[in-house]
């Protein structure tokens, strides 16, 4: 590995003998992987309550304790690093109770450098992919309760906005409201986007998402599209859009709007987001209800105190 | 026969296993049903319905490893075990990856067979429990959330709280003006006589610790010196209390209680849920307060003009 570059993967190697720490640590450090190592369990589980590691590959037949020890541990107490059996004494037993508490592969030993590294991708690959889909459920949760601990129509607006950009790590993002009166959308919320892009001019719903207006269900326009779907493709590219989603923001059967995200990279909104988006502009739209309601009494005893003569409401607080 | 254990689908081409492993989960109490291919494994899936696979490795025609991945395509839920008389590191590990929660050797004792299966299903229950759970507590958030009449939010809230934990009752307290006494604002599964028994005093009893912001946990109401009123406890016929507070940024605004008729430990994740839960609704809580509170202000502002417009005799 180059001195500096960001290594692939950091991996805890546990096994009692030295020429097996020097062949995996040769083959994965070629491979731009990160090596520690420990030759016994208790050092391991020492090493791991100290520092982060993406993987552990550890032995099972080991002098102190069972390998099986260090599987069982991870498992339990650092649900972020995936674990990985090797062994030269390979039993069916020891590979279904590996495999049922929590290791996410099983390898034999005499094994190929290949195989070693195929092992290592793909436990690495499922790692990352459950700590993504952790931190995303972390961050809805904590968005959703924010959004619905508050009253406040802009706070709200902004929290959504700021949200979704954390949540699928966007350009950008925006709420823009339709007006009954004349059709147009009308964005009362950005963030990430110029000043620029936001003033380039009047967006008729007619045009712009009529289909989501009708359809309720979320649009996605790619960069190829721009020209065929959007008002203003050249602003967009010249802002670095790349792709554009439209989630329509409804209350029961009422369109209220739409929640727009902005990417800069060429986009991958599988079906998992989209319902994550669709839920989260439930969400939304239900404490903005909520939030409209609190600002209407509000207005109401605004309106109240400027109707009473000024003489009056002096002698009523007598 | 009383209600099935489970239902069990068996996929060996030998029938003289088929009858066997029949026999013994039959007479255990399960429903068996029998396939020789896998062809038609997956057509009797299709019943729906089942619980478990029991399948054999090696087979003429589809093995066992391609046959679970066919059957985990028509549904996804089921719960897999691998029984084999050819067991070897390869075909385990790649099972176990597959989703087995199994993989075991052939020849078994009827015992060895009841123990792995009652072990998938107990798996298997608390996995759905689960489920049910966050399931229940999405749709109970999303009508939470939609309305910002607080009697209705509060009683959601037991009834939800007590159709998610399958517990006998729950009562919700909120905190009085000078934050002394909790009363009970909502109640469900318990009798009137028992919540109106009266107030629980903040220095004494669980209510102490639930205002410090920690859970209570009693696990006998009857003889728990914690318990304020443990008569009433019993004549109600309530074993276990949970009680959670409600805490709005760092500040317990009441508590949030479960009773069972039976004593009961939580598991962890029902705790994890019922924290969890509190959290939520205690901000849907302060929402309908604050909206009640505007709403008086309203209210009281329209009926002292009034009564002023009367007073000066200009109504």
């Amino acid at each position: 590995m180059s001195a500096g570059a960001r290594p692939k993967a950091t991996v805890l190697v546990i096994d009692d003998e030295q020429i097996v720490h020097e062949s995996v640590r040769r083959i994965l450090e070629e491979e731009g992987y990160r090596v520690e190592g420990a030759f016994r369990v208790e050092k391991a589980l020492h090493l791991l309550s100290e520092g982060s590691f993406d993987l552990v590959l550890t032995d099972l037949m080991m002098p102190d304790r069972s390998g099986m020890d260090a599987v069982e541990a991870v498992a339990r107490d650092h649900p972020d690093t995936g674990v990985v059996v090797f062994t030269g004494f390979a039993t069916v037993n020891s590979a279904v109770q590996s495999l049922k508490l929590g290791a996410l592969d099983y390898l034999p030993k005499p094994f190929t450098p290949q195989e070693l590294l195929d092992v290592m991708e793909r436990a690495l690959e499922k790692t990352r992919k459950a700590r993504r889909d952790k931190e995303i459920a972390k961050t809805y949760a904590d968005a959703e309760l924010a959004i619905r601990s508050s009253l406040d129509i802009q706070e709200i607006l902004k929290l959504i906005c700021d949200s979704v950009v954390r949540l699928f790590k966007a350009k950008g993002a925006s709420i823009l409201v339709l007006r009954k009166s004349d059709g147009v959308l009308e964005a009362v919320t950005s963030v990430g986007l110029s000043d620029e892009y936001l003033q380039k001019g009047v967006l008729d719903s007619r045009k712009s998402v009529a289909k989501g207006l009708v359809s309720k269900k979320p649009i996605l326009v790619e960069e190829a599209d721009f020209n065929t779907n959007l008002h203003y493709p050249e602003a967009a590219r010249k802002e670095g859009i790349a792709a554009i989603l439209s989630v329509p923001l409804q209350l029961g059967d009422a369109m209220l709007g739409f929640l727009r995200i902005y990417s800069g990279a060429k986009c991958s909104f599988d079906e998992e987001d989209m319902e994550l988006l669709t839920r989260f502009a439930d969400q939304g739209a239900r404490a903005l209800e909520n939030a409209m309601s609190y600002e209407e009494v509000r207005k109401n005893i605004e309106g109240l105190k400027k109707a009473i003569p000024g003489p009056i409401a002096r002698k009523m607080e007598e | 026969m009383d209600k099935k254990k489970g239902k069990i689908l068996v996929l060996d081409d030998e029938q003289i296993v088929l009858d066997s492993v029949s026999r013994i989960l039959e007479s255990e109490n399960y429903e068996v049903k029998g396939c020789r291919r896998g062809e038609d494994a997956i057509e009797t899936l299709r019943e729906g319905g089942f619980d478990l696979l029991i399948t054999d490795l090696k087979m003429p025609g589809m093995n066992g490893l391609e046959a679970m991945a066919a059957l985990l395509e028509v549904d996804p839920d089921l719960s897999v075990i691998m029984l084999t008389a050819y067991a070897t590191v390869d075909s385990a590990v790649q099972a176990m990856k597959m989703g087995a929660v199994d993989y075991c050797r052939k020849p078994f004792t009827p015992d060895q067979l009841t123990e792995i299966v009652e072990g998938a299903m107990n798996d298997r229950r608390a996995r759905f429990e689960k489920r049910y759970r966050e399931d229940t507590f999405a749709e109970i958030k999303k009508a939470i959330s939609s309305t910002l009449n607080l009697k209705e939010v509060l009683d959601l809230i037991v009834q939800g709280v007590v159709k998610v934990m399958k517990v006998k009752g729950s009562t919700l307290s909120l905190l009085d003006k000078n934050r002394a006494k909790l009363r009970v604002f909502a109640h469900y599964g318990l009798s009137r006589e028992y919540v109106d028994k009266g107030p629980l005093e903040t220095s004494r009893s669980i209510s102490d610790m639930t205002l410090n912001g920690k859970p209570v946990w009693i696990e006998d109401a009857s003889t728990d010196p914690r318990v304020q009123y443990p008569a009433e406890a019993m004549r109600e016929g309530i074993a276990s209390i949970l009680s959670v507070p409600l805490l709005v940024r760092n500040k317990v605004i009441g508590a949030l209680r479960v009773y069972t008729s039976q004593p009961r430990i939580f598991t962890e994740d029902e705790n994890e849920f019922l924290y969890g839960f509190a959290e939520q609704v205690a901000f849907a809580i302060e929402n309908a307060r604050s909206y009640e509170d505007v709403k008086d202000e309203y209210e009281t502002l329209r009926d002292d003009l009034w009564d002023y417009f009367d007073k000066e005799g200009w109504a």
